[in-house]
């Protein structure tokens, strides 16, 4: 039994993927999920609070959808540069998050989608 | 008679141009409003809706307490300038809400990282990885 399989089951605890990576969710519908899945990048704006930021980030939440969650998960090489306790922020100028117009961008690949028509 | 810790803003600028995750309030925003006398307020960025309030410490630093609607987890996040010292930051903000540890669930890897620079601490983890013995001088 290959050793790879010894960790299969601490691997999904821990929201891994076999792919690459971390595991990654956004709640979508289905127009932002197969948009992302057919492109391979996510792409994100500064982040619209009451302080105001100029920088633009790319946001996801860490981990598996949850149980009945609309959405799609997925993995990218590109590190998180900002984490709370469960947000995960890319945020431009960092290595692998790149830059076009007003948005941040990194590569992505979708593992699952649960967000229907 | 006591000077106001925090003042609640409705306006302003990161000054670095962007914030960074300090810690995790147990309490939710609807539980924070009454305790603490501040007021949420609904907003929305392209990962979900959320709800925050803007504060700025006595000190003059600014720091946004937020909830997104979806998140998987519980409570309340707590953001400061992303130049700000996030242990200077958590000092305050304890002092701000007369926090216990019991009220944070979770605190930044920064805050962390920099108690581990504590001599003691750093004593213990050379003692622990064999670059130091105990009753070793120096010559």
């Amino acid at each position: 039994m290959p050793i790879s399989a010894v960790f299969k089951p601490f691997d999904a605890l821990l929201g891994r993927s076999r792919h690459a990576g971390l595991v990654y969710h956004r709640f979508s519908d289905a127009e932002e999920a197969d948009e992302v899945e057919r492109t391979g990048e996510l792409w994100g704006a500064p982040p619209r609070n009451i302080y105001a930021s100029s920088i633009p980030c790319v946001k996801a939440y860490a981990g598996r959808l949850p149980a009945g969650g609309k959405g799609y998960e997925f993995t990218t090489p590109v590190q998180p540069t900002h984490s709370s306790r469960v947000e995960r922020r890319w945020v431009a100028g960092a290595p692998g998050v790149t830059v076009e117009g007003d948005f941040a961008r990194i590569p992505v690949t979708v593992l699952r989608k649960t967000a229907g028509p | 008679m006591s000077t106001a810790k925090f003042e609640q803003v409705d306006g302003g600028r990161w000054p670095s141009g962007i914030d960074k995750a300090l810690a995790v309030l147990r309490l939710e925003p609807e539980e924070l409003e009454p305790r603490y006398g501040v007021r949420f307020t609904p907003g929305c960025d392209d990962l979900d809706e959320f709800r925050e309030a803007a504060l700025r410490l006595h000190s003059g630093r600014p720091v946004l307490l937020m909830r997104y609607r979806q998140s998987p987890g519980t409570g309340t996040m707590v953001s400061i300038d992303n130049g700000d010292d996030a242990s200077e930051a958590l000092n305050e903000l304890r002092n701000a809400f007369e926090l216990s540890p019991w009220d944070l669930t979770w605190i930044s890897d920064e805050v962390r990282s920099e108690k581990r620079r504590n001599p003691v601490f750093e004593w213990l983890a050379e003692l622990l990885a064999g670059r130091r013995r105990v009753g070793a001088r120096a010559h």
